[in-house]
């Protein structure tokens, strides 16, 4: 009950007109910075942070939140459009939002993501307002073999999702996770694969690759096979949100998926991208046209938006509970707060219980304005796509080179952007998917520190991912997810290796359909 | 004696051009860290068994997706032998159908604008771009292009360096004057 009175004042502060508008232009600014391919929204926020200077922290906080929440969704903007992810949470959106554009239904595929982007995190801002103490005294129990088991269950999901390319998945993954080990190692501060170069002992950023493969990849991909003029022909200047019986029907999906989002999103380190891809993965395990996922299924595209926006809220849970962030955003929101002499943590629930509260309900009325800024927006960037295609190619360019030059302000990141989206284009073009590359070069890096950390606290103890109660769940779960998507593949290669049958040599002479692998 | 355009073909139209590159490269990495210094007598995992060890996990599924597909293109290549000629729809996956002179001039395009960044500067790199790629993209207009390959530098110089503060590359020698003379020109500076 105190619960509620304090968020009705919190209410009342986030309707306050300055308050309110600065909130609005947060979701604007999120949204669009998301959406533009090159440009992040954790590089908009950071790039907003300055602004934030003469501001109280209120109306800070209330900025930050809107371009957080507005951001995450809008990365899904051009993911369905164009095929390019505006932010590394929004690639599973590609899966299955690309093929309903090439459909003809981008309307309905735009409709879908957002809403259920904006249920995704109104579930997860209750959470965050009604369970704040329990999860963070939760995630504190959390030691490295834990956080390992949570990354390794990120990385596996690619096996899940791997829509029956498991090998060239794998051999992907396994590349990425390779580049990922590029620079100083996390425990004794030796370079390896530098090669002499100093600029590459920091590693290479995840988000010039990420911008690389993607963005340049499809540049490359689009003009060398003429499919130019079809570009911007599958977006169309419409969004409609979706009726109420189609997110009916997605009412499973959208439960399953906010708990997911909800749970990783607490543990600090996960963010979106990994909330998404195990959502994603879960509901093509769960779902009974989980076979056809990629395709341009409705459940594929709702789960890892519904997950991607509900590890927002939970992440700012250990953030505003602890201090400690729980992705990149809520750390420039940390930032943000200490600047203005406000230290994050438990003690701010007794002397800054209004901010908080606030903050609360920014992040509730964040996902109801989205719905309507998103669309908003995502209209603009329809119309925006009927643009010859050779011009948008070239501001894609453009745009990519200021995003990858902007990391670090360093023009060796443009270099490698640019020779990662020659990769990317290669790989696509030998049938290897990007997308688990992009995975682990994200995820490789934490993998390595927590495997290795773990190692060094437990004796070199291999087992001690297993034996501890919550490391080992989520190990357990892991490997079930592991198996469970590989065992088509495994089957496959069995009855090559033995059958030989009649019945395989005509299924191996090929009818011309893509085999998987 | 088939030649050895045959080979490559068969190569590509198997799938096995990836994986190939990926298992020579893979194995490269791995024996690069183990010549290197390895860490560690007392049992503990040093620096480089991590990456050596995601390498040789790397190299062996390029093995054995090697295996897969270069036995399912001896089957396929066997079956349409029996047929005397191409089964109906029964074209190679992998040979896609791509257009490779546009790819050399897109690779091309790239690799000089990641030149022209650092000798020219930004602005007139990116203006060079635009113009290069409009016309390989088969916009022709005079108007267009130049409307764009100038409108388009000036806005983002505008958005970045003098709203959001990045300090975009100027070039070096003349192209460093110039561009100051530029932002000077445009109010940036």
């Amino acid at each position: 009950m105190e619960i509620l009175q304090d968020l009705a004042v919190g209410l009342s502060h986030a309707f306050q007109l300055a308050n309110f508008l600065l909130l609005c232009l947060g979701i604007l600014v999120g949204v669009v910075a998301g959406a533009l391919p090159g440009i992040s929204f954790v590089n908009a926020m950071a790039l907003s942070l300055p602004f934030t200077y003469a501001m109280s922290p209120v109306l800070a906080m209330l900025f930050l939140t809107g371009i957080y929440v507005g951001g995450i969704f809008g990365g899904s903007i051009s993911s369905v459009l164009i095929n390019i992810p505006g932010s590394p949470g929004s690639l599973p959106a590609t899966w299955d939002g690309y093929p309903m554009t090439r459909r003809g239904e981008s309307a309905k595929a735009l409709g879908i993501a957002v809403t259920c982007s904006a249920i995704g995190g109104m579930v997860s801002a209750l959470l965050m307002t009604f369970f704040s103490p329990p999860f963070a005294e939760f995630a504190l129990t959390f030691d490295q073999p834990e956080f390992f088991a949570a990354t390794f269950l990120g990385l596996v999901s690619v096996m899940a999702i791997a829509k029956g390319e498991v090998l060239p998945s794998m051999l992907s993954l396994f590349a990425g996770l390779v580049v990922a080990s590029i620079g100083l190692d996390p425990l004794y501060s030796v370079p390896r694969l530098t090669f002499g170069f100093e600029i590459l002992e920091n590693g290479i950023s995840f988000v010039v690759v990420l911008i690389g493969m993607f963005a340049i990849g499809e540049v490359l991909d689009g003009i060398s096979q003429r499919i130019s003029a079809e570009f911007g022909a599958h977006t169309r200047g419409q969004t409609r949100l979706p009726r109420p019986g189609e997110i009916w029907r997605l009412k499973g999906t959208i439960a399953r998926a906010s708990a997911v989002g909800c749970t990783i999103g607490c543990i600090p380190g996960t963010g979106g991208i990994v909330g998404a891809i195990i959502a994603y993965g879960v509901e093509k395990q769960v779902s009974r046209r989980g076979d056809r996922f990629g395709t341009g299924i409705e459940e594929g595209l709702g789960a890892p938006e519904t997950a991607k926006n509900a590890t927002t809220g939970a992440a700012t849970i250990p953030m505003l509970t602890l201090g400690i962030p729980g992705s990149a955003a809520t750390a420039i929101m940390m930032a943000a707060l200490m600047l203005k002499g406000v230290d994050p943590g438990p003690l701010l629930f007794i002397s800054g219980k209004e901010l908080v509260y606030t903050v609360f309900a920014g992040y509730l009325l964040a996902n109801l304005l989205m719905v309507v800024m998103g669309m908003a927006v995502a209209r603009g960037f329809a119309y925006l796509m009927r643009v010859p295609p050779g011009i948008l190619y070239a501001f894609i360019i453009v745009l990519c080179v200021v995003g990858a030059f902007g990391v670090r302000n360093n023009i060796a990141d443009v270099y490698f952007c640019l020779a990662f989206g020659v990769l990317g284009y290669f790989m696509k073009r030998f049938g290897i998917p990007t997308a688990p590359f992009i995975l682990a070069v994200i995820l490789g890096p934490l993998a390595e520190r927590y495997f290795l950390t773990s190692m060094t606290s437990y004796d070199q103890n291999v087992w001690i991912f297993f034996t501890r109660p919550i490391s080992g769940v989520i190990m357990a779960l892991a490997l079930a997810m592991l198996l469970w998507g590989t065992w088509p593949t495994l089957v496959r290669i069995l009855r090559y290796a033995g059958g030989l049958t009649p019945a395989g040599r005509r299924s191996l002479a090929g009818s011309g359909r893509k085999p998987a692998d | 004696m088939r030649s050895l355009g045959f080979h490559v073909r068969y190569l590509r139209d198997a799938g096995l051009v990836g994986p190939l590159v990926t298992l020579v490269a893979a194995l490269a990495v791995a024996v690069h860290l183990g010549s290197e210094a390895f860490e560690s007598g007392s049992g503990r995992l040093g620096p480089f068994a991590w990456p050596r060890s995601m390498a040789l996990w790397c190299a062996l599924s390029a093995v054995v997706l090697c295996l897969l597909r270069g036995w399912r293109q001896w089957y396929r290549s066997r079956a349409q032998a029996d047929r005397a000629g191409p089964p109906p729809g029964a074209a190679a996956p992998f040979a896609g159908t791509y257009h490779n002179g546009k790819m050399i001039l897109g690779l091309a395009g790239l690799v000089l604008y990641g030149l022209g960044i650092a000798y020219m500067g930004f602005a007139f790199a990116t203006c060079a771009l635009l113009v290069y790629w409009l016309l390989i993209s088969d916009v022709r207009k005079p108007g267009t292009v130049i409307v764009i390959a100038l409108a388009g530098p000036v806005v983002l110089l505008y958005l970045f360096v003098k709203v959001a503060y990045t300090p975009l590359p100027r070039g070096s020698g003349v192209f460093d004057a110039l561009t100051v003379e530029l932002y000077r020109v445009l109010g940036i500076f």
